[in-house]
């Protein structure tokens, strides 16, 4: 029923990485989710969630009405959360369009998250308008802020009920020594509601080659607790701890 | 100043700068527009620093700063002489 898009505006920040771990707690947890690949041209949620293999149909099959939409959706390799992918055909997809097959699949599903692609051209809209909540990821740095501050005005003229702010990968031995923003400071620049904060961690990168997730990862409590927050309306975010084993 | 503090004020004029959409020709007509007005009223010594901020609450700050070596005397009005 809830349509989030996980937005950004810079490449490379973790959009596609946050929607997937997302989109397995908030599954795992037992809400239904669908996940759609908004990022149409250069899609990779399909290879983050580890079902390249299994993609049939994509949401220009949906579209073309070559499949329904329930036919197009994949399963997830660890959870009962489902996938629409795209692929480099579904470029030429309208908003309008692409809005209906969202609000089709928020029916039947708890949440929907799309994952919005990089830029704020004509894919960011057709993500944008197609959901009703938004979340901006971003990470500490100089860059990213100012991209991310550009999403957050350009999401004001949406009509969403809610945006709030992820801070990726953030680096505690960093912030302890005054070398990096910390997330509390970045959401304070960008006067952003923070729902996240999600550590550097290597095993992320790792596991999610395979399109998997490590269960001892030290990002897992993060985005239990970002997932805990989505779900719930909640806006308690915990700092992750300094990581004794590498500084 | 510590590293990050640098780096957050960085960023605050960075996004002030794109809000504005504060060009370095805006700067440099705002600047001197400021000098010729300061120095109808003091004997300005040096730079006149202009800078514009965003403050914590979202409002934008305007500072302008400057030493003066004295306060211009003048007449705001015509003393009349009968």
């Amino acid at each position: 029923m809830r349509k989030i898009v996980i937005t950004s505006g810079k490449g490379g920040v973790g959009k596609t990485t946050i929607t997937a771990n997302l989109g397995r707690k908030l599954s795992a947890d037992g809400y239904k989710v669908v996940l759609v690949d908004g990022d149409v041209g250069l899609n990779n949620l399909d290879v983050a969630m580890g079902i390249e293999n299994r993609v049939v149909y994509d949401i220009s099959d949906v579209l073309a009405g070559r499949c329904r939409p329930f036919q197009a959706l994949a399963l997830d390799v660890e959870t009962s959360a489902r996938i629409l992918p795209s692929s480099a055909n579904s470029a030429d997809i309208s908003a309008q369009a692409f809005r209906g097959v969202v609000d089709s699949l928020a029916e039947t599903f708890d949440f929907v998250l799309i994952d919005c692609p990089a830029g704020i051209e004509h894919g960011f809209h057709r993500a944008v308008s197609s959901a009703d909540e938004a979340i901006v990821v971003t990470t500490p740095s100089a860059s990213a802020i100012r991209d991310a501050d550009k999403v957050l005005r350009l999401l004001s003229t949406y009509p969403l009920k809610d945006v709030a702010l992820v801070v990726n990968r953030t680096r505690a031995d960093l912030i302890a020594r005054g070398e990096m923003l910390s997330a509390k400071e970045t959401a304070n620049i960008l006067h952003a509601t923070l729902i996240g904060i999600i550590p550097d961690d290597d095993y992320i990168t790792v596991f999610q080659q395979l399109g998997k997730t490590a269960d001892f990862a030290p990002s897992k409590r993060a985005f239990a607790t970002l997932s805990r927050n989505v779900a719930e309306n909640t806006r308690d975010v915990e700092v992750p701890r300094r990581r004794w084993w590498r500084r | 100043m510590r590293f990050k503090d640098k780096v957050s004020a960085r960023i605050r004029d960075m996004l002030t700068n794109d809000k504005l959409g504060l060009s370095d020709g805006f700067m440099t007509a705002f600047q001197a527009d400021v000098t010729h007005l300061v120095k109808d009223y003091f004997d300005v010594s040096g730079q006149i620093d202009v800078k514009i901020f965003e403050n914590e609450d979202g409002k934008y700050g305007i500072k302008i700063s400057a030493l003066a070596d004295k306060i211009n005397t003048f007449e705001t009005t015509f003393k009349k002489k009968f």
